[in-house]
């Protein structure tokens, strides 16, 4: 599996320069991002370089330009489920889970809180100061419904509007009531972003089912907790993964323009592996 | 609002009753039964039957008053008895078609009358005791000809609606019912009667609401309607007809599933299309995730059986059938036009749907009807790939209420889709950016599940104006009750 995404040049030079530059999105020369971690038996392979890795794009063996470890900021949109079913410990729990990874940042790292209900709000933007992001996890407050596959939407779209490295981290305890957005147009949305999606749930359901298949989709992941308490644990674990991981950049060539395009990456090196990375990409 | 009469009744509830709750119960006086499975004392019964009628008698219809709190601390064995036990021997006595009737009431199975019951002098006493209570604005009555039996069973109908309204969540503010406020519990393994609820955080809910519902539907059944005419039925009374339109919008206003209620419903007024759009819209709601969901929950702990709910892609087939039918029925009733495009994309059928709601949007239907018309077409529109159309359709739906995040997360969503990311990222910046939530009056897509029911008060006064212009006179005589 890989991770990727088209992102055009300009784009993809402004996140390597930290956020430098507002949004562009009308090039047309794109450049494609695959997001990718590498293990060997459980632990994160460092030290790779571009002629380590061999990535074909519909086939075609593609010339990688750059492969990146830790370098690259992370924006990390938190989108958390705060439907009146989220309250008490489980809020308190969910308020420590969000500071928890504030506390695993590093420099130019960016963290934005997004939450949902019957409709989705941005509690706090994207921003590299944690202080406006723990007073947003302070305000948090469950109530109405369950938008989940609206608040998705709307997180991958705040993630990848400053074109960097973006992570989104879901977390839902329940089940999507009243979504306007069917599960599998949101489905085709993240096939066609750069945004790596992790999801935490606290039990089986559609929406479980819906959020594994984001996650194998964009190459993140997804975890199951038994309760609420293991929310903080769980929300480093994934940003800790997710800091490991490589980003290839490459110019496609040789594949078509439009359309599905499968991807295969695999390591060189002896003993490691792609463990995590986006199946494909759409043009 | 003057005292008026109401009188005798009967009843197949007794089954649903028996079977759930166990013949003999605790009486509705509350006093003791003489021992397990057995009959109450005489004294006892006789006690039920009057508070019964005194309750019916002194109901003020849509109140919270004293007769309401009478019945409501009845549980459904109560009930069971009142009917079993009173006033069904009762019934029997003073209106022999009745019993015939009870024989073709329908969905529900005649029940038997008990062996050693009332004694025939103790049921002379409970037939003049009601005709003591059934009184009019204007005198008393001195005998029981059909139309004050009639009127009667109407009034226990509204007094045991009353009854199951108030034990359940109020429709326009989600608020339960007060603590302390009686809520019978759900019968337990019944499924003709099953009462489900779900009110937003995926829990099922027992209520008793059930029972009473199951005792006014009973009572309604036995009203004649003009019973010169051999083709007297409740299905001929405007009353009943109006009744069961309002309950039901009730019931979707909650919303709430009986789906007995839905049944008879049908059955007697198959020729209605309000109650085709109101049981369609239910149908349609428990297709949705909110009630699917939870049923995926339930079954995977096993409780299926106790919830009939079908698959979503089955209840959207019950859904179609009742919204076709109201189509049919009435096809100036764009609620079900638009409910019916709805359901019909739902199910995948795009092209139908875009059919049955560019119909909607043309007849240009009062607020929210056009709004949801609009969201719904831009979604088939959509769907078929005529994105432009789609786009104008989301557009007319967002100049109606502009506040609304729907159609601009639908907007979005399109052009995110056509590969305009700013414009999408824009349009979704506006969705998010309110830090409070939007109203329920921002957004009606918020309460589309249960807006089938937005007119359940208008028709609840409808039921009860006709109840009251079918008060019979002093004579006892009825006005004509089909008009």
């Amino acid at each position: 599996m890989q991770n990727v995404s088209l992102v055009p040049l300009c784009v993809l030079l402004a996140a390597a320069a930290v956020h430098a530059q507002p949004p562009t999105f009308s090039t047309r020369r794109e450049v494609v991002r695959v997001d990718v971690l590498v293990s060997d038996d459980g632990r994160p392979v460092t030290g790779l370089m571009p002629d380590d890795f061999e990535l074909r794009d519909s086939g075609v063996l593609q010339t990688i330009d750059l492969a990146r470890l830790e370098s690259i900021p992370i924006d990390v949109v938190l989108a958390f489920d705060l439907s009146r079913s989220v309250a008490g410990q489980r809020l308190a729990h969910l308020r420590q889970a969000g500071a928890a990874v504030l506390g695993a940042f590093a420099p130019g790292d960016r963290v934005g809180l997004l939450t949902f209900s019957h409709v989705p709000t941005l509690s706090q933007a994207l921003t590299d100061d944690p202080e406006p992001i723990r007073s947003a996890l302070g305000r948090l407050e469950g109530r109405g419904d369950t938008a989940l596959v609206d608040g998705l939407y709307a997180s991958i779209l705040v993630g990848e509007s400053d074109g960097g490295r973006s992570l989104v981290i879901v977390f839902s305890d329940g089940m999507d009531t009243a979504s306007w957005l069917p599960r599998s147009s949101v489905l085709d949305t993240v096939r066609r972003s750069d945004v790596v999606v992790y999801s935490v749930t606290t039990g089986e359901s559609r929406d479980a089912a819906f959020l594994r298949e984001v996650g194998k989709a964009t190459g993140g992941g997804s975890f199951q907790v038994g309760s609420t308490a293991e929310l903080a644990r769980t929300f480093v674990a994934i940003f800790d993964e997710f800091r490991n991981r490589y980003l290839l950049t490459y110019t496609p060539t040789g594949v078509d323009q439009d359309g599905w395009h499968e991807l295969n990456v695999r390591v060189k090196r002896r003993g490691a592996a792609v463990t995590a990375a986006r199946p494909g990409y759409f043009r | 609002m003057p005292r008026i009469l109401r009188r005798g009744v009967l009843p197949p509830l007794v089954v649903f009753l028996q079977m759930s709750l166990g013949v003999g119960a605790a009486a509705a006086s509350g006093t003791e039964r003489s021992g397990a499975g057995q009959q109450r004392a005489p004294s006892a019964v006789l006690e039920g039957v009057e508070s019964w009628l005194r309750a019916v008698n002194e109901h003020q219809p849509g109140e919270r008053d004293a007769a309401v709190a009478t019945v409501s601390r009845w549980s459904g064995a109560d009930l069971g008895a009142l009917l079993t036990e009173g006033l069904l021997p009762l019934l029997r006595t003073c209106d022999r078609p009745v019993r015939q009737r009870l024989r073709t009431a329908g969905a529900i199975a005649t029940p038997r009358p008990r062996r050693g019951g009332l004694a025939d002098h103790e049921i002379a006493f409970i037939r003049r005791l009601a005709l003591g209570l059934c009184r009019t604005h204007d005198g008393v009555v001195r005998e029981t000809p059909p139309g004050v039996i009639d009127h009667l069973l109407r009034g226990g109908a509204i007094l045991h609606g009353d009854a199951a309204m108030l034990a359940l969540p109020d429709p326009e503010t989600g608020a339960w019912p007060p603590t302390g406020t009686p809520r019978a519990h759900r019968p337990a393994g019944s499924s003709s009667g099953m009462s489900m609820l779900a009110d937003g955080t995926h829990t099922f809910m027992p209520n008793t609401a059930a029972a009473h519902w199951a005792m006014a539907r009973i009572l309604v059944d036995q009203v004649r309607a003009n019973p010169s005419d051999a083709d007297a039925s409740p299905a001929r009374d405007p009353m009943v007809r109006s009744w069961y339109r309002a309950s039901l919008a009730f019931m979707a206003a909650v919303p709430y599933v009986d789906t007995a209620h839905f049944k008879r419903a049908e059955e007697l007024f198959g020729d209605d299309a309000v109650v085709h759009l109101l049981v369609g819209s239910m149908h349609e709601w428990m297709a949705s995730d909110a009630v699917q969901q939870p049923m995926d929950a339930a079954r995977r702990r096993n409780h299926q059986s106790r919830f009939p709910v079908g698959s979503a892609r089955a209840e959207l087939g019950r859904a179609r059938r009742h919204l076709e039918r109201a189509v049919r029925l009435d096809a100036a009733l764009i609620e079900a036009r638009v409910r019916l495009g709805r359901v019909l994309g739902l199910a995948g059928n795009h092209r139908d749907a875009a059919a049955e709601l560019r119909q909607a949007v043309a007849a240009e239907p009062q607020p929210p009807l056009a709004y949801y018309a609009n969201l719904f077409l831009g979604a088939e529109e959509e769907a078929l790939g005529r994105l432009a159309e789609a786009g104008d359709a989301y557009r007319r739906a967002a100049s109606l209420h502009p506040d609304a995040p729907t159609p601009r997360l639908a907007l979005s969503h399109l052009m995110r889709r056509q590969g305009n990311r700013e414009g999408a990222l824009r349009l979704i910046g506006e969705v998010l950016a309110p830090e409070s939530e939007p109203s329920a009056t921002a957004d009606p897509m918020r309460r589309y599940s249960r807006s089938a029911g937005r007119h359940a008060r208008a028709l609840l006064r409808d039921m009860v104006r006709l109840y009251l212009e079918a008060a019979p006179d002093s004579r006892g005589r009825a006005a004509d009750p089909v008009r």
